[in-house]
């Protein structure tokens, strides 16, 4: 009786010793995390095509959400008529939470500006700070949603989605990581097919801004990604020869 | 029954072997580093979906989470990860700081080395990303958390 009682104590002791402290590492998978391949673009999705230009008056109750790419605008004081919610470095993920928009004495969020007034037709341009994401597909989910609560603030609003344009020669030749156009053309294919999903209308300026090559043009800009003063005023030209309105006559 | 009460004496003594380890709470780690810190900027509490899309594998990789991050353009963060894999968790706070550094080379020259600087560390259950111009203090804040 004597030795079951013992043989009992020492299981238990040594069932004791090999507990678990709860936060035990669970077994290491060696199954690295896949990157979904893009789905092949299904493209319905309507390229704004070149229409009679509009005056400036177009863009009084318009507005252009973006990151530094879009910021020019403000920069260079063009469509001074227009609402420029765009700052440096902004990403998908920062609209609701970076104070980056002035307003009074004081910055909100993109989120809470756009919420300021109501706008006719709203362009929208993000992808370029969020190229080396771990997970590109979770940019274009979190794109998705932002575009979801966008029209959910300003149902009467035209939602315009831009592409990535590309960088230039110069640039890629830098080796710059995730700074490539074939990362570019990624994204752009999830842009693409997210745009046809929702219906949104789709601006295609890298049309004007990039060679025959594909490259950004040298003259279009100082440091390879961005538009100087010459880009922008292409692109300006392009939005007001591109417009929902000159489409639909 | 001497060999009885030898046994439940080691009994006793080796009960040390099932202590539960020590935990740290990573909201309470998280407001006390912001009550102790110094920063440049006022903080935003990210909520779980704000979280995933900045740290995507949260949930796979932790079970319990908080996360500030600045409401400004100054890169300034206090995330803290009571990790359920260590790996992995370490590999996200890697990720993430070489993000925050990338965006900073890109735009914020002057904020590059904050970022090359910053806290990386693991404390009892917890893994810590603090991005902040005096890391110090805070790193004496997490070595005498229990």
């Amino acid at each position: 009786m004597k030795k079951i009682i013992w043989i009992i104590l020492i299981l238990f002791l040594c069932s004791a010793c090999t507990m678990q402290p709860k936060t035990q590492l669970p077994e290491p998978t060696s199954e690295p995390i896949e990157t979904p391949a893009p789905t092949p673009i299904i493209n319905t999705t309507i390229p704004l095509q070149e229409s009679t230009a509009v005056d400036d008056s177009y863009f009084d109750d318009v507005v252009f959400v973006g990151d530094s790419r879009t910021l020019g605008l403000l920069d260079f004081n063009l469509l001074s008529n227009s609402t420029v919610l765009a700052s440096l470095s902004l990403s998908v993920n920062d609209l609701d939470i970076k104070k980056v928009i002035p307003h009074g004495t004081e910055n909100i969020t993109v989120m809470e500006a756009l919420k300021e007034k109501p706008y006719r037709v709203i362009y929208i341009n993000f992808g370029f700070n969020e190229l080396g994401w771990s997970y590109p597909e979770l940019f274009i989910e979190k794109y998705g949603k932002i575009i979801d609560e966008i029209k959910a603030i300003q149902p009467q609003a035209t939602i315009i989605i831009s592409p990535l344009f590309h960088v230039s020669k110069r640039h890629e030749q830098k080796n710059v990581k995730y700074e490539n156009n074939a990362n570019i053309d990624l994204y752009n294919e999830m842009i693409l097919n997210m745009a046809t999903e929702k219906n949104l209308l789709v601006l295609n300026v890298h049309e004007v801004v990039e060679d025959e090559e594909g490259y950004l043009i040298s003259d279009y800009t100082e440091d390879g990604t961005h538009l100087d003063i010459h880009g922008y005023q292409i692109w300006v030209e392009y939005i007001k020869t591109h417009t929902m309105e000159g489409n639909q006559q | 029954m001497k060999r009885l009460l030898l046994a439940l004496a080691l009994l006793i003594l080796m009960s040390g072997c099932t202590a539960p380890t020590k935990t740290i709470n990573p909201e309470e780690a998280a407001s006390l580093i912001l009550e102790k810190g110094t920063f440049e900027t006022t903080f935003l509490k990210l909520d779980e979906d704000q979280i995933a899309g900045i740290y995507p594998e949260a949930k796979e990789v932790s079970d319990r989470f908080a996360v500030y991050e600045s409401d400004s353009l100054e890169f300034e963060v206090i995330a803290v990860f009571s990790f359920t894999d260590e790996n992995k968790a370490q590999t996200m706070l890697e990720n993430r700081k070489e993000s925050l550094l990338r965006e900073a080379q890109n735009y914020f020259p002057e904020q590059v080395s904050r970022i090359e600087n910053a806290l990386l560390i693991k404390k009892e259950n917890c893994l810590f990303l603090i991005i902040a111009d005096d890391t110090q203090v805070i790193e004496n804040l997490i070595n005498d958390m229990k």
